[in-house]
């Protein structure tokens, strides 16, 4: 008989296992809730808009994670995959060759990165860590020969724009991060590729003895990933002026962190679009919070990492 | 948008999430204790600074400045960072979470020519002065985003860079083979003191390799090592900061070449002091940051005060070795020589 | 798709031999597959009728497995030959055998845990509109048609959009099997479908079986249960060491003579 579904936290008993499914969300609201409290700063229109800007780039990043980590991979190369698509698109803008040019050439550079990350775990059959870890620093290399270790300014008033303006009080970096998680959600949740990404991450066999192509399934992941590293760099370039070639650990670990936190098993098959959301701005918050109360630079890393481990205790009351 | 278990816990969830959400923005906008539009009086003066890190110790000497500064002045100074040299994310994050806050003056130092413009926008469009402190801002795309600054405060690096070859011409001799340790590439006051010192150098002393070691002290003392088995020949090493250089002297001492190869670096950092007083080192230009930031908070105590302030503000320097390196290092990180402050002077 | 499975045009006969004028539904003769040394299937000769249930009988390493492999297209035979409905057929690959309409219940079952039931039946058959890449999925006709397949199967699933990991091993069983009953419109293949049961669930699931047969679904039977043999089957084939031991009526025979005839202790020839 199947057991009765905890009927909802509204005007219903609260199961532990639904406090675990929402655990992401649940902890934002009191981080929230603790930075408000500890500062007055916090909780106003400027931060909180501030905050949603700062983190668009890693959520745009949370959400090619998450379409891998749903086929049970996992992409390292996102941390040199991001300042490599932004050094060519520096380097384009810089050649004279126009913005649209340069945007459109930086999101194939990032795509085909995602690409060959997933011919090797797909076709070739290539442990997705090992893969993806190579490619980190292989296309690291590529993007220092590309710059020669010199960060690009770009230039571009349409990217300022793009970095400062919006509609009215909405800024376009929250437009366009909410446009590719309106996205992901929907392809996951709402279609057939989605399904067969949920099949595949659960249980691969099974999959294929449908008759479900995993194998393009994976490389559709893996390339997705790619492409979000691609608008994530377009972003940044935006924000920072110019297209930095170092290596963005930061942003790589908080994107897994993020997906992580939103409740996402990183043994595949288990996706959740909302939670990843709720993961990267949590991840924010914090960062955006301890600068406020001036916490100590080195207590972040501490907090980040015990809110991953903590998502990690609650998740297992997820089963 | 979660995965398709049961209809009403999802629903259910999402109705919770929107109204707490929505009861934080209402909060939000009604603030905790009032909104950006000030609390305390006008002419009350709230600088804040954002440097590249805080484990470089020049940059935590230039925050040691500007917070006794505003301690002696009566003034809140805030000083945060980024997360290391090359963290321009992180940095560009802090200064916009900075910026949204209520702070009448700032004080950056950049990662690179970029990274901080477009957080300093909104602070240029509020009319909050800004300060370009030690490294260059690209002025074209500053003019372009509206930013503009009320003043450089810097040393000199050029200049850094031509004295640390003056003494290294003196210690080799006036000739020989030299190596020199660049810093983290495309870093203008890693450029300009180079330039410097090939300048002085130029016609006089064989540069014999270039190699960047990205501001890292492991980093310096790896190359330093390789420079040295490729050309055992060379009697002097320039490093373009202390922390390379220290780097360096480790090789140098680890190859039994103490004495025979003359180091001199640039920044005057602690370690580097003592290092020349030990005789590891054999120079370092030092530069001053404690005394960047203390006129950092001053040039803004002036600023909001509606006072003229230069737009270009030197910091001092000075040559260090054997024979004042126990002076500098007992007056640290206050420069031993007086220097005349513009704005003290100026500013009435 | 989702009615009754089409059926051979000719009457089925419920005994075993063929009505004259149709040919059985799958025919097959001198089978072989070897796996380098391993020589897993020496000459298998195999009828199955439609609308029976035929169960297959052997020890490990009889090539049971092997057999079901080289109908389902997983691995093609080296030698010998299957008849479809008469019509000599290769089956290359596993999608060969999908379009024939054969579909098979492994021993895994091939469900995915995390998945709404309704997900698992139309598992890569999908109702969708649009196209593209982007086919959205029509998930109100496919949760309302899941509740017709499952209950016409009389299958015991009493909310469609729970996950199949909240499901017992029996409901597991049944639901796979109704995909296979559904989507399959020749032949149903089940290896071991009780081998985990218990009694209760196992009895649901040969009434399940009984009701196939009652719709005339073909079922192909992999069992190590002589009871269950007895009791579902139409007829029984024997493997023993890569090649048909022997052929029974179920109702001419009985557990210990099944017995017999796969370990060897009863001489079997090739049609009783």
């Amino acid at each position: 008989m199947a057991e009765a579904q905890a009927p909802g936290l509204l005007g219903g008993r609260l199961s532990v296992a639904a406090a675990a499914r929402f655990a992401a969300p649940i902890g934002l609201v009191v981080v929230f809730a603790v930075f408000f409290i500890a500062t007055p700063d916090f909780l106003t229109t400027d931060n909180i808009s501030d905050l949603l800007v700062s983190a668009a780039i890693l959520l745009v990043l949370a959400m090619g994670q998450q379409m891998v980590v749903t086929v049970a991979g996992i992409d390292l190369s996102v941390g040199s995959n991001l300042p490599w698509a932004a050094a060519v698109l520096g380097y384009a803008y810089t050649h004279g060759w126009g913005l649209a040019v340069s945007v459109v050439l930086a999101l194939l550079a990032a795509l085909m990165v995602g690409v060959v990350n997933g011919l090797l775990v797909a076709r070739l059959n290539m442990t997705d860590f090992i893969v993806t870890l190579g490619s980190l620093s292989v296309v690291s290399g590529f993007t220092l020969l590309l710059t020669s270790g010199n960060t690009v300014a770009v230039n571009s008033g349409f990217l300022r724009g793009l970095a400062i303006n919006g509609i009215g009080p909405v800024r376009w970096f929250w437009v366009l991060a909410f446009l590719v998680a309106v996205l992901v959600g929907f392809v996951l949740f709402r279609t057939r590729t989605g399904t067969y990404l949920l099949s595949t991450g659960g249980n691969i066999d099974a999959a294929r003895g449908a008759g479900i192509h995993v194998d393009r399934i994976r490389l559709i992941a893996y390339a997705s990933s790619g492409l979000a590293c691609g608008i994530a760099a377009v972003l940044f370039v935006a924000r920072t002026g110019g297209a930095d070639p170092s290596l963005q650990t930061d942003l790589l670990l908080s994107s897994i962190a993020a997906v992580v936190l939103g409740g996402s098993s990183l043994f595949g098959g288990k996706a959740s679009v909302l939670g990843s959301v709720a993961g990267a701005l949590l991840l924010q918050s914090l960062i955006n919070g301890f600068t406020l109360v001036n916490i100590s630079q080195y207590y972040q890393p501490v907090a980040v990492g015990g809110v991953v481990l903590g998502a990690a205790f609650i998740s297992r009351f997820q089963k | 948008m979660h995965n398709h278990t049961v209809r009403r816990p999802r629903s259910a969830a999402v109705a919770a999430t929107a109204t707490a959400v929505t009861l934080l923005v209402l909060v939000a906008g009604c603030g905790r204790g009032g909104d950006s539009s000030g609390s305390g009086s006008k002419d009350e003066v709230r600088i804040a600074i954002v440097t590249r890190d805080f484990t470089n110790p020049y940059w935590a000497a230039l925050r040691d400045g500007a917070l006794a500064e505003g301690k002696k002045q009566g003034v809140k100074v805030e000083v945060q960072a980024g997360a290391s040299e090359t963290d321009s994310t992180g940095e560009n994050a802090k200064l916009s979470t900075l910026a949204g806050q209520k702070y009448n003056c700032f004080g950056v130092v950049p990662v690179n020519a970029t990274n901080v413009i477009t957080p300093l926008v909104p602070v240029a469009q509020k009319k909050i002065p800004i300060l370009n402190l030690d490294t260059q801002i690209d002025a074209d795309a500053s003019k372009q985003a509206g930013v503009s600054y009320a003043s450089f405060i810097g040393s000199d690096n050029l200049s850094a860079g031509q004295q640390a070859g003056k003494a290294l011409l003196k210690l080799m001799g006036g000739k020989g083979d030299v190596a020199i340790l660049q810093g983290i590439a495309g870093e203008q006051n890693g450029i300009n003191r180079q330039k410097g010192f090939s300048q002085e150098v130029a016609g006089k002393l064989n540069i014999v390799a270039t190699q960047p070691a990205d501001y890292d002290q492991a980093k310096g003392q790896t190359v330093t090592e390789g420079i040295l088995k490729a050309h055992p020949k060379i009697t002097g090493i320039f490093a373009a900061n202390d922390t390379m250089g220290l780097g360096a002297a480790q090789a140098v001492h680890n190859a039994g070449l103490t004495g025979k190869v003359s180091i001199i670096s640039v920044d005057g950092i602690t370690a580097a002091l003592e290092a020349v007083k030990a005789g590891k080192l054999s120079g370092t230009i030092s530069q001053y940051p404690y005394a960047e930031g203390q006129l950092a908070v001053q040039a803004c105590i002036n600023l909001v005060k509606k006072k003229t302030v230069p737009t270009r503000i030197v910091a001092p320097i000075a040559l260090i070795d054997s024979s004042n390196a126990a002076k500098a290092i007992s007056s640290f990180p206050q420069p031993f020589v007086p220097f005349a402050n513009p704005l003290t002077s100026a500013g009435k | 798709m989702t009615d009754t499975p089409a059926r051979t045009a000719g009457d089925p006969s419920p005994s075993g031999s063929a009505a004259p004028a149709d040919p059985p539904l799958v025919e097959i003769s001198g089978l072989r597959k070897s796996f380098g040394a391993v020589q897993a299937l020496r000459g298998v000769d195999l009828t199955l009728a439609a609308g029976e249930v035929t169960a297959l009988l052997g020890d490990n390493g009889a090539g049971k497995s092997t057999l079901v492999r080289c109908l389902t297209g997983v691995h093609p035979p080296d030698a010998g030959e299957i008849r479809f409905r008469g019509e000599p057929i290769r089956l290359g690959s596993p999608d060969d055998a999908r379009q024939l309409g054969i579909e098979t219940v492994y021993q895994t079952l091939g469900l995915i845990e995390d998945l709404a039931v309704w997900q698992n039946l139309y598992l890569n058959r999908e109702l969708t509109s649009g196209f593209g890449p982007f086919r959205v999925l029509d998930k109100k006709s496919m949760i309302s048609q899941s509740k017709d397949i499952l209950s016409r199967l009389d299958v015991d699933v009493p909310n469609v959009r729970a996950t199949v990991r909240r499901m017992s091993g029996g409901q597991r069983q049944s639901i796979a099997i109704a995909r296979a009953a559904n989507w399959g419109e020749t032949l149903v293949i089940m290896d071991e479908p009780t081998a985990a049961l218990g009694v209760r669930e196992t009895a649901a699931v040969e009434a399940l079986i009984r009701r196939l047969r009652d719709a005339e679904v073909t079922v192909l039977l992999v069992s190590h249960d002589m009871a269950q043999v007895l009791r579902v089957a139409d007829t029984a084939y024997v493997l023993r060491r890569g090649q048909t031991a022997a052929r029974r009526a179920v109702t001419d025979t009985t557990g210990d003579e099944l017995v017999g005839l796969i370990t060897g202790a009863v001489e079997g020839t090739a049609h009783a």
